[in-house]
């Protein structure tokens, strides 16, 4: 079995623990005071859903911006994406 | 090197996409898979690195059949009752992998693992360090390099992750 596939059997054993584990490393890394200063209400709002559920897309649609400049704009405001 | 997925066929969305892009490593893809399929959401999220993908070998635009376009349309309608937001991307790359029997699914999105369990598909979805671990497992990201490998992955997947990927390739 390829070392890919061991660590995909492992998530899924773990799935709903990792995944928590995962969000609250997101939602740790939300300075809110900063977010709040430098964001629309919609692009908070993105975010917090972001934070929540890892909805990429959506979250950009909610913020009304492009995905990627999405994405480049959790990692300027050092929010993980994990 | 020998290719250890030379047959393998894949749908990609767009976080994953732009994610590997911003990585440095979407060059990876072409070693690892022999397609890359691309929905036409996906192809328009991935408008700012499109020039990037179309000089890639193994990426593959999709159309969509009449009938994935159907089921596309169903899931959506499900997946906007729970989740506000735009979804289509993710969705139809779930409806490609599961009607074209493709192996797998990358994707840094939450919403398929929600559907796939939600309508029993056995669609195997994948976060993007599968892909990564591919790479590794090929030497197409040199293991020598693993340490500044998984510092890049910081904050972009989880730390439990890395801390495995760590462990497995002895870093």
């Amino acid at each position: 079995m390829s070392i890919a596939e061991e660590i995909h059997q492992e998530y899924m054993k773990n799935f709903e623990d990792w995944e928590k584990e995962a969000r609250e490393e997101r939602e740790k890394s939300v300075d809110w005071d900063k977010v709040r200063k430098k964001c629309t209400p919609k692009q908070v709002r993105a975010i917090k859903l972001f934070v929540r559920y890892r909805l990429y897309e959506a979250a950009a649609s909610i913020a009304e911006m492009d995905l990627y400049d999405f994405i480049k704009f959790l990692h300027k405001l050092r929010i993980v994406r994990g | 090197m020998q290719n250890m997925d030379e047959e393998k066929s894949v749908t990609a969305d767009s976080s994953f996409l732009i994610n590997i892009y911003l990585l440095g490593w979407l060059h990876i893809l072409c070693e690892i898979y022999k397609e890359v399929l691309i929905t036409p959401t996906v192809k328009r999220e991935c408008n700012k690195i499109r020039e990037k993908l179309e000089h890639m070998p193994c990426i593959t635009y999709v159309e969509l059949s009449k009938s994935e376009e159907e089921k596309i349309s169903k899931m959506l309608k499900e997946l906007k009752a729970k989740f506000p937001g735009e979804h289509r991307g993710e969705v139809e790359c779930l409806v490609v992998a599961d009607s074209r029997n493709i192996h797998l699914l990358l994707s840094d999105n939450f919403a398929p693992w929600y559907l796939r369990s939600k309508h029993n598909l056995s669609v195997k979805i994948e976060r993007g360090y599968y892909a990564i671990v591919e790479a590794l497992e090929i030497n197409a990201l040199k293991r020598r390099n693993l340490k500044k490998i998984l510092e890049k992955m910081e904050g972009v997947y989880p730390k439990k992750i890395i801390e495995i990927i760590r462990r497995k390739f002895g870093g």
